[in-house]
This record gives structure tokens, sequence and C-alpha cells, in this order.
């Protein structure tokens, strides 16, 4: 192979190793030309980059070439690009400039980039303009410095695909993300900082269903659909809207809530009810949080249960917290009388905390054979119920022989902690058995305190309570002050207290300032209690009417003076099994009655002392 | 790469997106009315729908500003 082939083979594999060792042995070799092709021609037919690299300056400017044979496959390769321009080349003494060779290629970046220092001719110059525009279909002006190519036009096909392509990219990508953005901030995505926005009753029932969302009501609800109470993780703010109910529910509205819920009025119309098992209107079991509920309910509730029930216009057993919250009610509840039924205004079962909450002004809870308080039945021995207050009328009348009436304002039987709660509404229970012994219980704060602790709380509404046949104990604070352990500290109670009978022989009327029958301890209390109504029997104490005299502890405890109330306790008692043995003043001393209490001439007095508080 | 494969990419990727944004549409109009009739909530599903149409549709956009950059550069 001579030189010029190995060359031309070094051009056509781009081996700039071997072309400049031969241009560096063969001087002038750079000016050749094969047929019509220079070698920069054939460098960007064959895109040899890398000796368009080292040597494109010096082969640009080249104006005279010594003609050599030429390659068939040149021809061949230019052939392929060269199309209807083909024509323009077909004398063999032309010479296809590098410029005429990137027209070909239309290397339109390439060209205008060497077009200025690069050798050209008339010729060359018409040539270019006739490749672009015959091949390219495109109008370019050239001067002797600089040629401007313009842009290409796209064909109408492609034309019409890129437009439509932009067209629906660009609507599409501001339509998704303003109906995105606009839908996220208008309805909510169930977020905290975006809740769902509820404005329907299918979106509650969806709501509540799903029930792992932040929700938010965004106006008042109807709620008629049939429903079956589901468990609920989310929160729930009402935002102070109402869910007005009408007794298509079933049971409660949420059956275990682990979320929370939150400033909502619940109204419950002409809530006219039979219950069969227990039930929190609202909430059936409250793990989770509650707070600033209202709940009003008007309506006649009757039993239908066999075995013992409990009723509640908001939850059936706390387990977590209640705060803010209150009822509002006109019920009557008519028991079945033939086990225990309680109601309750805010929960029946308390193992949580039940703070700030109280019945509203103008409610009433009415009942027959039903235990009924303002806030809680039981409130279990982790249950916490503080800064309640019940404003709430509270009337048991029972006529069952088998029934015992148990009534109070805030707790009806205590084994926890009741803290700073206040009874504003006036209690009355009486009972007209006639067969069984069975007695009547009335507490202004607790009914029964079994175990727990009513600390700094307050009566300040009258008590009544009528026996036709049997015993009766009440207290301002509690009915049964009931264990050793029981402990009321720094109490007090005002209003009136009645108890009465039309048995004024065989039976005996307990009343205390603070408790009807004291087991346990009273420490730092006062009562400006009136006492009055006496009949026979009737044992009416500034402190407590009864007290067992060996377990209880009674320490610092003031009363107000005043007709038929003599003593700190009215009467002494040793229980021996289920008999009580009675010894009033008649048997016992002055110093035993009055232990533990002191007699205040009038309220002014005991004001002055530390154990009052307003 | 030859510029008309590209431009037949092009064509493709624009129909078979042009379908998924009608479908979207269909869907996207759907849930407004249902969930403006108040009949349900807006699923949590409508807003990553939502990001992928964008995202397609974006990618596309891209597409095409190269498709036209390689075009002019030829």
């Amino acid at each position: 192979m001579d030189s010029h082939q190995e060359l031309l083979s070094a051009l056509k594999l781009d081996d700039n190793e071997k072309f400049s060792a031969i241009i560096n042995n063969k001087k002038g070799y750079l000016s050749l030309c094969y047929g019509r092709f220079p070698i920069l021609s054939i460098c960007y037919l064959f895109n040899s980059k890398n000796i368009i690299k080292d040597y494109e300056q010096q082969l640009i400017t080249l104006q005279s070439y010594t003609i050599i044979a030429e390659d068939l496959e040149l021809y061949r390769q230019f052939r392929k690009i060269a199309g209807k321009c083909l024509r323009l080349y077909v004398q063999d003494s032309c010479i296809i400039s590098p410029l005429e060779i990137l027209a070909l290629l239309e290397d339109s970046i390439t060209l205008t980039e060497i077009y200025s220092s690069a050798h050209k001719n008339q010729q060359i110059i018409q040539n270019i303009n006739t490749i672009y525009k015959v091949n390219h279909d495109q109008i370019i002006s050239q001067s002797q410095d600089s040629i401007y190519i313009k842009n290409k036009k796209l064909p109408p096909f492609q034309k019409l695909i890129v437009l439509t392509a932009i067209l629906v990219t660009s609507i599409m990508v501001l339509l998704s993300s303003s109906l995105w953005v606009a839908l996220h901030c208008v309805l909510g995505i169930g977020t905290a900082k975006s809740p769902y926005r509820l404005s329907s009753e299918s979106q509650l029932i969806t709501a509540l269903k799903k029930g792992d969302k932040d929700y938010l009501l965004t106006k008042d609800i109807y709620l008629s659909a049939d429903w079956i109470a589901k468990d609920f993780s989310g929160n729930l703010d009402g935002n102070n809207k109402t869910i007005f109910l009408n007794g298509t529910i079933e049971g409660s509205i949420i059956n275990n809530l682990t979320g929370n819920i939150q400033n909502i009025h619940f109204v419950f119309l002409q809530y006219n009810k039979e219950f069969s098992k227990n039930t929190g209107l609202v909430v059936q079991y409250n793990n989770g949080s509650i707070s600033n509920i209202n709940v009003n309910v008007n309506g006649a509730f009757t039993e239908k249960a066999e075995e013992e029930i409990y009723i509640s216009c908001l939850v059936f057993e706390n387990n977590g917290d209640i705060t803010d919250s209150s009822v509002e009610t006109d019920i009557t509840f008519t028991g079945y009388g033939s086990d225990n039924a309680f109601l309750a205004g805010l929960a029946s079962l308390n193992n949580g905390n039940i703070f700030n909450c109280f019945t509203t002004k103008d409610s009433k809870l009415h009942t027959d054979t039903v235990d009924v308080s303002g806030i809680v039945s039981n409130n279990e021995e982790d249950g916490i119920v503080k800064n309640c207050t019940n404003n709430a009328e509270i009337k048991q009348s029972s006529a069952s022989d088998s029934w015992l009436p148990n009534v109070s304002g805030i707790v009806l039987n205590n084994y926890g902690e009741v803290n700073n709660c206040f009874n504003y509404g006036n209690i009355t229970a009486s009972s007209s058995a006639t067969q069984n012994v069975l007695d009547v219980y009335v507490g202004g704060i607790v009914c029964t305190n079994d175990d727990g602790f009513i600390l700094k709380s307050k009566n300040h509404a009258n008590l009544e309570a009528y026996s036709k046949q049997y015993h009766i104990y009440i207290g301002g604070i509690a009915s049964v002050n009931a264990r050793m352990g029981s402990t009321i500290n720094n109490c007090c109670s005002y209003g009136d207290i009645k108890a009465s009978s039309e048995n004024t022989t065989n039976i005996f009327k307990f009343g205390g300032g603070i408790c009807g029958f004291n087991k346990g301890k009273i420490h730092n209390s006062y009562s400006a209690t009136t006492l009055s109504q006496p009949q026979p029997n009737t044992y009416l104490g500034g402190i407590s009417g009864l007290t067992e005299v060996i377990i209880t502890s009674t320490k610092n405890n003031y009363y107000v003076i005043q007709e038929n109330v003599y003593y700190g306790s009215a009467a002494l008692s040793r229980t021996m099994g289920q008999s009580i043995t009675i010894h009033d003043d008649n048997i016992v001393s002055e110093e035993d009655l009055n232990q533990g209490t002191i007699k205040q001439e009038n309220l002014e007095q005991l004001k002055g002392k530390e154990v009052y508080w307003e | 790469m030859n510029i008309n494969k590209l431009f037949s990419v092009l064509l493709i990727a624009t129909i078979i997106i042009a379908f998924l944004d009608l479908a979207y549409l269909v869907f996207a109009i759907y849930l407004t009315i249902s969930v403006l009739s108040s009949k349900t909530l807006l699923p949590p599903t409508f807003g990553t729908i939502s990001l992928f149409a964008i995202i397609i549709n974006i990618l596309l956009i891209g597409y095409v500003t190269f498709f036209l950059i390689l075009r002019k550069n030829k």
C-alpha cells in the first residue's frame, strides 16, 4: 500500500497517530486532494473527529491542492449525502470543499463557526446556497466573512405534533396543579394542617367510617341515616357546628374513640328511645380525648333491660380525657325495675379524667327506678372528676317495692377522686316502697363515697328525700361515706336539706350538713346547710347524721348552729353485721357527739375560720 | 439518534400522555363534582395521581424541548 492509500485509510478510520506520522514524514501531504475530495472534506465525510480536532485550522485555509486519483468509496459515501445536489459535482475537475460537505451534512453549527476562516470562492458560496435550498429547504444568506442560516422549519406534521404536545402538557400541568391546590385548600386532604372539610351527612358518615384522618365540620349537619357505631382514631373538630340526630342511630355515634373529638354541639331531637344495653349517646368507649363537646338531649328514655344497665348522655366508659364539655338535658327515664339502672350526664363509668365539665342550668334528669347523677355514675379507682359542676334538677321518684333510690349531683358511687366540684341543681329522691326494707340515699356531690376522695367540693342546692316506709340517708356532700378509707376533705355545704317519711315510728332518717352516714374521714369541712322538717326518729347533725363510732376520723369541722341541730353528729352507731345499733344523745356523751366538730353561732363567725372558702 | 426516530418517540409519547391526561381529566371532573356536591371526601390518592399527571406532562415538555434543540442544531 502506498503512502496515499495509507493516508486515506487513516482518514477513514480517524487514526490520528498514523495520519500525523505520514504528514510529518511527507511534506505537502496536507494539500492532497483525492480526486474532488480534499483531506478536510474527507474528514467531515467520515466524521474523523480526532484528525479534525488537530488539523482543522491548518486544512481550512488551504486554497490549492495536489490532486491525485479519486477513491471509489469516497464517491459512494459522498453520493449518500449529496442527494439532489449530486448534479452540482458531475465534473471531475471540480473540488468539493469542506464547507460544501458541511452544508450537505446539514452541520450548520460547524459551518457557521469555520465559515469566516475557510477558503471560499463564488462557486462554493453558490453551491452552499443551492445545497440548503434544494436539500434542506432553507434559505441562507452569505457574505465573504459570515453565513446566516435560518432555523429550519418543522414539517407541518411535526409542527402540529410539537405544538399539540406543548399545548396539552402546559394546560395539563396548569390544570392538574391548580385543581390539586384548589381542592386541597377548599376541601382538605385529611391532615392536621389541611383537614377534610365536612359539610354534609354523607361526608360525615364517610369520615366516621374511615375514622383515621383529620376532619373539620364546616356546616351544621343532620344525621338521619341508619348508623352503627364505628371505631374512630382520627381528629374531628366540630368548629362549634352542630350535629343533629333524630333517633335513627342505635347506640352511640362512635364506638371506640382513640382519637380526638372537639368543639361539637350534638343535639338529640325528641330522642324517645328504648335502651336494652349500656349506652353513651355520643361515644361508647373513650380511650382518647373529648374536648368542648356540648350535648343537648331532649326526650323520654325507657329501659328494656333485665340486667344492669348504664346510660349516659356523652360517654359510657371513659378511659381517656373529657374536658370542657357540657350536657343540656330534659330527660325522663322510665326504668324496668328488674336490675340496677343508672343515668349520668357525662359518663357512666370513669377510669380517666373528667375536667371542667358541667350540666347546664334548666337541665332536668327525672327518673323512677333509675339511679341518677349529674356527671358520673361510677367514678372508679383511677378516675378523677375535677372542676365539674351540676346545675341540673335531679329527681328520682320510685314506686317500686324492689328499688332503693340513689341520687347525687356529681358522682353516684365514688371509688376515685372528686375534686373541686360543685352542685347547684336541686336534688329530690322519693320512694313509696312499702314491701321491702329499701332505703333512700341522697348526696349533694356523691351518693356513696366508697374508699374514694372528695376534696374541696361544695353543695349549694336544696336536697330533699322522702320515704314512705324506710330509712333515709341524706348529706350535703355525701349520702354515705362508706369505708374507713373514704375521705371528705375541705368540703362545704349550703342550701336546705329535708328528710321526711310517712313512717314516724319504725324507721330512722339521718341528715348531715356534710354526710348522712359517716364511716370514714371528714376533715377541714364546714356546713352552713339548714336541716329542716324534723319528725320523730329524725337525726340531723351539723356535719353528719350518723357516725360509726370506732372507725371514723372526724377533725377540724365546723357547722352553723340552728334549730333542731344540736351536735356535729346526731347519732353514733356500731355496725353489727347487717344491723346498726343507734346510740343517740340519751346514752352517749355530748363530747362524743361533737368529736371533731365545732359549732359556730352564725356564718359570719364561720367565715373567720381557716377551713372557710368560697 | 436519528431525528425521525426522536420524532416518532415524541409522537407516541404525546398520544399516550394525551390519553392519560384525558383519563385524569374525567377522573378529576367526576371527583370534583362528587366532592363539591358533598357526596364524598377527597381521596388521598388524588394528590398522588395529580402529582403523577404533572410529572409526566413536565417530562413530555422536557422531551419536546430536547427534540427542538436537537432539531435546531442539526
